[in-house]
């Protein structure tokens, strides 16, 4: 038998190892697109209540959220076995990007504009855009 | 009309190094005990097919610090990932045939 023989059957086999073999080293990829999302929303939230509901309760709130959110990029971010092509590069970039336009944000925010919507809510899509821009960038990057 | 087996990459004719390959399809880039453990292999023979692929081309094996040590990182080439897509579909004709 020809060493280039391989019958419909085995063929068969071996493409569902393959796809199976994409899918499971995917997850990790997919776990840090998951995470940055879901940092992207915390921050929306967390902003527009850290600023138009200026109380105590409301800030704590927030604060833990999106602690809560960057628990998760943290964690899969240090232990991801696969992911996106310049991830270190992109995540770093994204991090601190991320953390810069919070803290304007915050600082101009509360000193400025408490309860001015104006405000609040372009300052809280702009603080989503760079974990937005990761997840959009780390996808294209994995394309042929 | 030639059989879709005539197309099928010589290289990727060994399960370990098609293995790897498909692993990689859907990432930018993993890890070595990553690849070897998605594809139950052990360090030596994973090396050796590892070689294989880099010398015609097909991946690109990089090492990366990551704290105190360092890790090898693995990603398809434009070549590699030509390879596996043409690979994949000649199999697609076979299961068709």
């Amino acid at each position: 038998m020809s060493s280039h023989e391989v019958h419909p059957q085995d063929a068969a086999t071996i493409l569902a190892e393959t796809a199976r073999l994409a899918a499971k080293m995917s997850k990790d990829v997919y776990a840090m697109r998951v995470a940055m999302v879901g940092l992207a929303a915390a921050t929306v939230f967390g902003l527009l209540i850290i600023g138009l509901v200026p109380s105590i309760g409301a800030i704590i709130a927030s604060t833990v959220a999106i602690v809560a959110a960057s628990i998760p990029v943290s964690l899969v971010g240090a232990t991801a076995r696969a992911r996106d092509r310049a991830f270190s590069h992109r995540y770093l970039l994204t991090i601190g990007c991320w953390a810069l336009l919070f803290a304007v944000t915050i600082v101009i925010g509360m000193f400025l504009f408490l309860q001015v919507w104006g405000f609040w809510i372009p300052a809280a899509i702009l603080c989503a855009i760079p974990p937005v821009v990761f997840v959009i960038t780390g996808s294209r990057a994995v394309r042929p | 009309m030639t059989h879709p087996r005539s197309e099928l990459d010589k290289e990727l004719l060994s399960p370990l190094r098609l293995s790897v390959l498909a692993a990689l399809s859907r990432v930018g880039e993993a890890e070595f005990a990553a690849i070897r453990d998605a594809i139950e292999t052990n360090d030596a023979e994973l090396s050796r097919q590892l070689t294989r692929l880099s010398e015609v081309g097909y991946l690109l094996i990089e090492k990366q610090r990551s704290g105190r040590y360092m890790k090898t990182w693995l990603s398809l080439t434009k070549a590699g990932r030509a390879a596996l897509t043409a690979h994949i579909a000649a199999l697609k004709r076979i299961t068709d045939s």
